[in-house]
């Protein structure tokens, strides 16, 4: 070896060896790489259930209330678009993003490249988990464990129930002669339907919109009265009947009528169509002719 | 001896995995690239060669220290050169100086390449030294200045240049592009000596 100035190889290897510079273990990488593509497989993940709840908010009776609601459709949109889940949704994008591009070989793909893969993943990821029901079960989760979280329900009700607007949205408790008892279990409150039209098909347990004018002491008087479609089979939260006895509030008046009605059951038109919207196991109710609903109550099924 | 002689024969990437058992084998590694990272790190960040020197040293410590990284998927030659160059940026944001009066090493072999390229058309007539073109480098943006000396002076690739820089190929391309378009707006702009 020369005698001139050390290179700095051989510094190197003095300084190696006199401070016992060791390689850093490979499993510390191989860990290092595993975590990255864990870390990205879980933003994918997160977003495609971000987009799943983005499809479920957007999804159901949301736009085909917005004329009776009044908005426009832009005023409208802006009111049903769940920009948290928008924001969740990016968020993960960009935590997707990050750590795939930190992969060995992420950084050979250009930006939009990765942004797309990701984009794509997530959205048929999405539609695939909200298809399974997913979507539905982490927004009734979130709404039991996240007081602050508004479920859809709740979004739903924040959206239509305005009675001093006249827009009042609730589950039908009771139907009497001429009233019609709607309980809201977002907001806790029954009211007192007045004026319901008894041609129309209505059942207990239906969720309804109702239009009209309010009145005082939680009464409100109908001019139209909507069923809503029901979300994927069901009106979401099904609202628990308030167990009451059936002749509770009869008058002789009405007590004469479900007489009536008895004796008509007995002789019933076979040709009569069942209300629609009918569950199993509510009590069933028939419709009466002269502009009036009329009760005619029976025992629950037995399940 | 007959092991130092079969090991000097083998290829940089065979070194590197021996290197992670025998600090010897690195040291093959470190004599080969010796020059090669000490005229770039000159390059990258206009210092003394003392301080490139101790700069180098630095550099070859950390790729000691994560040889087990070096997995295949580049070149060694990338891989070292990756770690000068983060060493080099991290020290030189560090010291946040620029020395005064020293300019990047142009070489023969910069004119000859950038002559070539047909992007970047040079006039027959155009008297271009070497002052002028280290001039030049040295006005121009740090990206730029880095993806010139890369490709012209350390005749890198393209994917080499990606794997140096840990940008896409596509965005290296466009950078060279960019790069050779401001060299050429300043070498027509010069005030004429």
């Amino acid at each position: 070896m020369s005698e001139q100035k050390k290179s700095t190889a051989q510094s190197v290897l003095e300084t190696i060896k006199k401070e016992n510079v060791a390689p850093v273990p490979r499993w510390h990488f191989v860990a290092r790489n595993i975590f990255v593509w864990v870390s990205g497989g879980i933003f994918l993940i997160a977003g495609a259930l971000s987009v799943s709840l983005i499809i479920f908010a957007l999804s159901g009776s949301a736009w085909q209330l917005r004329g009776v609601i009044g908005r426009s459709t832009f005023e409208h949109a802006l009111v049903i678009m769940p920009f948290v889940w928008i924001g969740a949704f990016l968020l993960f994008m960009f935590g997707a993003d990050y750590a795939l591009r930190h992969t060995k070989k992420g950084y050979r793909y250009p930006l939009w490249v990765i942004a797309l893969v990701i984009f794509v993943g997530s959205v048929m990821g999405g539609a695939a988990l909200h298809a399974a029901k997913v979507s539905e079960m982490t927004d009734e989760v979130l709404g039991t464990h996240m007081p602050q979280y508004k479920t859809l329900e709740k979004r739903r009700a924040i959206l239509m129930h305005r009675p001093d607007e006249g827009r009042i949205m609730g589950a039908i408790t009771q139907i009497g002669d001429d009233h019609i008892k709607l309980q809201n279990h977002v907001f806790d409150e029954v009211w007192v339907i007045e004026g319901v039209d008894a041609d129309l098909d209505l059942a207990q347990g239906a969720k309804v919109l109702v239009i009209g004018t309010k009145g005082a002491d939680q009464s409100f008087t109908a001019q139209e009265v909507i069923v809503l479609p029901k979300h994927r089979g069901r009106h979401m939260r099904e609202v628990p009947m308030i167990p009451e006895s059936p002749y509770s509030d009869e008058g002789p008046r009405e007590q004469r009528h479900r007489e009536d009605d008895d004796m008509m059951r007995q002789h019933k038109d076979p040709e009569h169509e069942k209300p629609r919207f009918m569950e199993e196991n509510h009590e069933r109710l028939e419709v009466g002719h002269e502009g009036a609903v009329r009760g005619m109550h029976r025992e629950r099924k037995s399940e | 001896m007959k092991k130092l002689h079969q090991d000097t024969a083998k290829s940089d990437e065979d070194l590197a995995v021996i290197a992670r058992n025998d600090p010897a084998a690195f040291g093959i590694l470190m004599e080969r690239y010796e020059s090669k990272l000490l005229r770039y790190i000159m390059r990258l960040s206009r210092i003394t060669k003392e301080d490139a020197e101790d700069i180098l040293q630095e550099s070859y410590l950390k790729a000691y220290e994560n040889i087990n990284s070096f997995d295949g998927t580049q070149s060694f030659s990338s891989w070292i050169y990756r770690i000068a160059h983060n060493t080099t940026i991290s020290q030189w944001r560090k010291a946040k100086a620029r020395p005064q009066g020293n300019a990047v090493d142009v070489d023969e072999s910069f004119l000859l390449n950038l002559r070539a390229d047909d992007d970047v058309v040079i006039t027959l007539d155009q008297e271009i030294t070497a002052s002028t073109v280290q001039t030049i480098l040295g006005q121009l943006d740090e990206k730029y200045r880095n993806i010139l000396i890369l490709r012209y002076m350390e005749d890198k690739n393209y994917q080499e240049i990606s794997d140096i820089l840990k940008k896409p190929p596509g965005t290296v391309a466009t950078l060279l592009h960019r790069a050779k378009k401001q060299f050429k707006q300043k070498l027509d702009t010069r005030p004429i000596e």
